[in-house]
């Protein structure tokens, strides 16, 4: 039994973490970046244009006009409406445009932040779901699906390929212990505070 | 070069076991993440509602005062809330939200009395909050203290664990087909999505 299960969970850890090794390295990195603002510059670059639209539109349907006349896209979220002014973003995870849009003449404000790669190692980082108008973010939410699925894979089958072998049994109880204690004990204890 | 890569070996083995408990908190709150809908259509918590009586000393200003109720009355984990959090009910009332990774409590001071509100997030969120709170988090309690290292370590091992796992693929078995099928999928995958959505 284990002669067979050893290969096969083997490969399948090794695949499972191939598969993931980019997203895992992006995690990993971007979590760094949140944990030490300073090491990196994450801000977006924000350029400020105008444009025309038709007057009197909803801002679904000025939204609209700005995603098939202009190319933009992303999801439309964080709408406000006050004084015949409605504001609203087109929001990806690498360009968020903030739009200001006057119902009564048309024209339209828009603000352009395009982050750059440590600003979108952030972006993707918080990015998820599968409830987004633009289909590649819902693409990109069942990667992360598939990839945090993978990581549990890896979890539980490294911790049997590790447990079958003798020569790193001993340190390795040492490791798994500080980390059930510091951190299992450590989540408990905030939990129940 | 065996010994070199037994070390690897080791390394990735020991690395991986140090960030067993985040590694699996990860895994969980991006399955959480991909099923859950957006924020606002998520149930909020109900919240528990009740009165302490409390007078307050007329010498402190709000930032004192919100502070000496964090430290009597506050969950053990909230944090001081910072002067330009301070806020007033419309009444004119100091209202205080205490912040923490189980949710929140809200605190109004009246002359007579504190009413608390308190909403407890479930335990999906509270491990979305909690993965989140890193070093850039100072807390005064030693529990969050303790966390927010564990997270750090567990972040770094978790780049070391690729990183030497990315080797131990390179040196022993990279001819394996399936892994190398794996691993231009992944690549591909990763590189579409970042060039489509940047």
């Amino acid at each position: 039994m284990k002669r067979k299960l050893y290969p096969i969970l083997r490969d399948v850890h090794l695949t499972a973490g191939l598969f993931s090794m980019l997203f895992v390295v992006m995690y990993g990195w971007s979590s760094l970046q949140f944990a030490h603002p300073t090491w990196a510059d994450t801000k977006p670059v924000s350029v400020e244009w105008k444009t025309q639209l038709a007057a009197g539109l909803a801002p679904r349907d000025a939204a609209l006009a700005l995603r098939t006349g202009l190319q933009l896209q992303g999801d439309l979220a964080q709408i406000r409406q006050k004084d015949g002014v409605t504001q609203f973003r087109l929001v990806k995870p690498g360009v968020v445009h903030d739009v200001r849009y006057e119902e009564a003449t048309g024209a339209a404000q828009l603000k352009t932040n395009r982050w750059g790669f440590a600003g979108m190692m952030n972006r993707l980082h918080t990015a998820a779901g599968l409830w987004h108008e633009d289909s590649w973010v819902n693409v990109y939410g069942w990667l992360v699906g598939i990839v945090s699925f993978g990581l549990l894979l890896l979890g539980g089958t490294g911790l049997y390929l590790w447990f079958v072998r003798k020569k790193e049994r001993k340190l390795g109880i040492v490791m798994l212990a500080i980390s059930l204690v510091w951190g299992l004990g450590t989540m408990v204890a905030m939990r129940v505070a | 070069m065996n010994l070199m890569r037994a070390l690897i070996q080791q390394v990735h083995i020991y690395l991986s076991l140090l960030s067993f408990s985040s590694l699996c908190v990860f895994g969980v709150i991006g399955v959480y993440a991909t099923m859950a809908p957006k924020w606002e259509e998520r149930a909020q918590p109900a919240a528990k509602r009740w009165d302490v009586p409390f007078v307050a000393p007329k010498d402190l200003d709000d930032a004192a005062l919100g502070e000496k109720i964090r430290k009597e009355f506050a969950p053990a984990l909230a944090n001081p809330i910072a002067k330009q959090f301070l806020r007033h009910t419309a009444d004119g009332k100091l209202l205080l939200d205490f912040y923490q990774v189980n949710g929140l409590t809200r605190v109004v001071v009246h002359d007579d009395k504190l009413s608390f509100e308190e909403s407890r997030i479930d335990v999906l969120e509270f491990l979305n909050r909690i993965h989140a709170t890193t070093t850039r988090n100072p807390s005064p309690d030693w529990r969050v203290r303790a966390w927010v290292w564990y997270n750090e370590l567990a972040v770094w091992s978790l780049l070391g664990m690729a990183l030497t796992g990315i080797l131990l693929w390179w040196t022993l078995r990279l001819t394996h087909k399936g892994a190398l099928v794996a691993a231009v999928l992944g690549t591909a995958a990763f590189l579409a999505i970042y060039w489509r959505l940047q």
